[in-house]
């Protein structure tokens, strides 16, 4: 009988907890948005098709291990759990993975891939082995993400290749056509709590995937960041490019709060890559 | 303590959640899996660099002759965020080092851990699976 009571009383105890912390509201900023602001370690954003082609980049890169990693340290809370318990992550659309090809453009970059190791020349190493800026999916998510917001605008700093995106949330329209950027032109508005993002200008030389190893200029993307519990972000990354799917695709991630105290640091790419003398057999560089 | 504490608990609940990694760029470009190899040896010099650290070890060959092996690791943030510092090896250490080979035959490798005299190893929080780069928030692997 004792064991009963205890066992109620726990589970009404976290039926309260649970009510208390569903009523959790963002905190907002001084032009009354939810406020996002602060370090973020981005989780889960990655498009991985389920009847890709293999791709010789696979091995030992996304390897499905567990990843704790450096950042996560913020994520706490019950309803942290309970949010994350809840998270799908990677491509949720279409729902079984299998992604909308042309098939021209399916069996070029397939043939693309065959080329990428050893590299027949430069053009087939993956972007980021040459320090490329990340595009709008890939990069290195061991490295935190920093989100300031002002009135009018929300900038999404990546520490890694110190990238840095203002979206524009006061109106304005995108830049002209002919201007193409590795990160896209992002124009941004709110719809209730969630930012909404719409990116277009990209240009051509970013990757979105280990196995899609380019997209065209023709890639529009739209992003949803709604923050959700109190250290998690929910993120939707919905992906477009004519040139090589029919339909749009959808990746589901989220960023979790970092540690208090996480601070960027520099992460200049340039300073002493070694990559490309390694993968052409070129003499090392000489001591710096 | 506490935060060795909250680590912990976040590692384990991350754990279960089980979310591939997405490092700077594929292991496979340079490294060969099937070519593992552990180095015994003396600390030459570590550079500090952007967008991988380097470690190098003088390690004698059988007919007497010095190869200076030199190990690629994870970026400096990451491993200022795992604990490492300037002075967590110094030249003229004795360090046994895991990793895998590079494709190319020479004396060059990514790192996996590095094993310091006094038993304790540290990951390398490069691309090498199991150097904590993508698996691990720890440091220091538990002895």
């Amino acid at each position: 009988m004792k064991t009963i009571a205890i066992v109620t009383l726990a589970f009404v105890t976290a039926l309260l907890v649970d009510a208390q912390e569903q009523k959790w509201v963002a905190p907002r900023t001084s032009d009354d948005h939810p406020d996002m602001q602060g370090a973020w370690a981005r989780r889960g954003t990655r498009i991985q098709e389920a009847n890709g082609p293999v791709s010789p980049l696979g091995e030992f890169s996304n390897t499905g291990q567990p990843y704790p990693t450096i950042f996560n340290t913020g994520v706490a809370t019950a309803l942290d759990r309970a949010t994350l318990a809840a998270q799908k992550t990677g491509v949720v659309d279409p729902a079984d993975r299998v992604l909308p090809w042309r098939p021209d453009a399916d069996a070029a970059r397939r043939e693309f891939i065959r080329h990428m190791i050893p590299p027949a020349s430069l053009k087939y190493v993956e972007p980021t082995a040459r320090c490329v800026l990340p595009g709008p999916v890939d990069g290195d998510d061991r490295s935190p993400f920093f989100i300031v917001q002002r009135p009018g605008s929300f900038v999404l700093a990546y520490e890694y290749n110190h990238v840095t995106r203002v979206i524009y949330t006061d109106g304005r329209p995108h830049v002209g056509k002919k201007l193409r950027f590795f990160m896209g032109d992002s124009i941004g508005r709110w719809e209730g709590d969630t930012l909404v993002v719409d990116t277009t200008n990209f240009n051509d030389k970013t990757s979105l995937a280990q196995t899609i190893p380019y997209h065209s200029e023709e890639l529009h993307t739209a992003e949803r960041f709604t923050r959700v519990s109190p250290n998690l972000i929910e993120y939707q990354l919905t992906l477009e490019d004519p040139k090589l799917f029919t339909t749009p695709i959808k990746v589901a991630g989220y960023f979790a709060a970092a540690p208090k105290d996480t601070e960027p640091m520099e992460f200049a790419c340039v300073e002493g890559s070694q990559t490309l003398p390694n993968v052409f057999g070129i003499e090392f560089a000489p001591t710096r | 303590m506490t935060s060795q504490c909250s680590l912990i608990a976040t590692v384990a609940l991350f754990v279960a959640a089980a979310i591939p990694a997405a490092a700077h760029h594929s292991f496979a470009s340079e490294f060969d899996s099937n070519k593992p190899v552990t180095i015994r040896g003396t600390i030459n010099k570590m550079d500090w660099v952007n967008p991988h650290t380097w470690i190098y070890v003088d390690t004698k060959n059988a007919d007497g002759s010095l190869t200076t092996w030199r190990f690629e690791m994870g970026p400096p943030n990451a491993l200022l965020r795992m604990g490492w510092r300037k002075d967590s090896v110094t030249p003229g250490t004795q360090v046994e080092i895991t990793g895998y080979r590079a494709k190319d035959g020479d004396a060059v490798a990514n790192a996996k851990t590095v094993k310091l005299p006094d038993g304790r190893e540290l990951f390398a929080s490069g691309s090498a699976p199991g150097s904590g780069g993508e698996s691990s928030g720890a440091a220091e692997k538990k002895q």
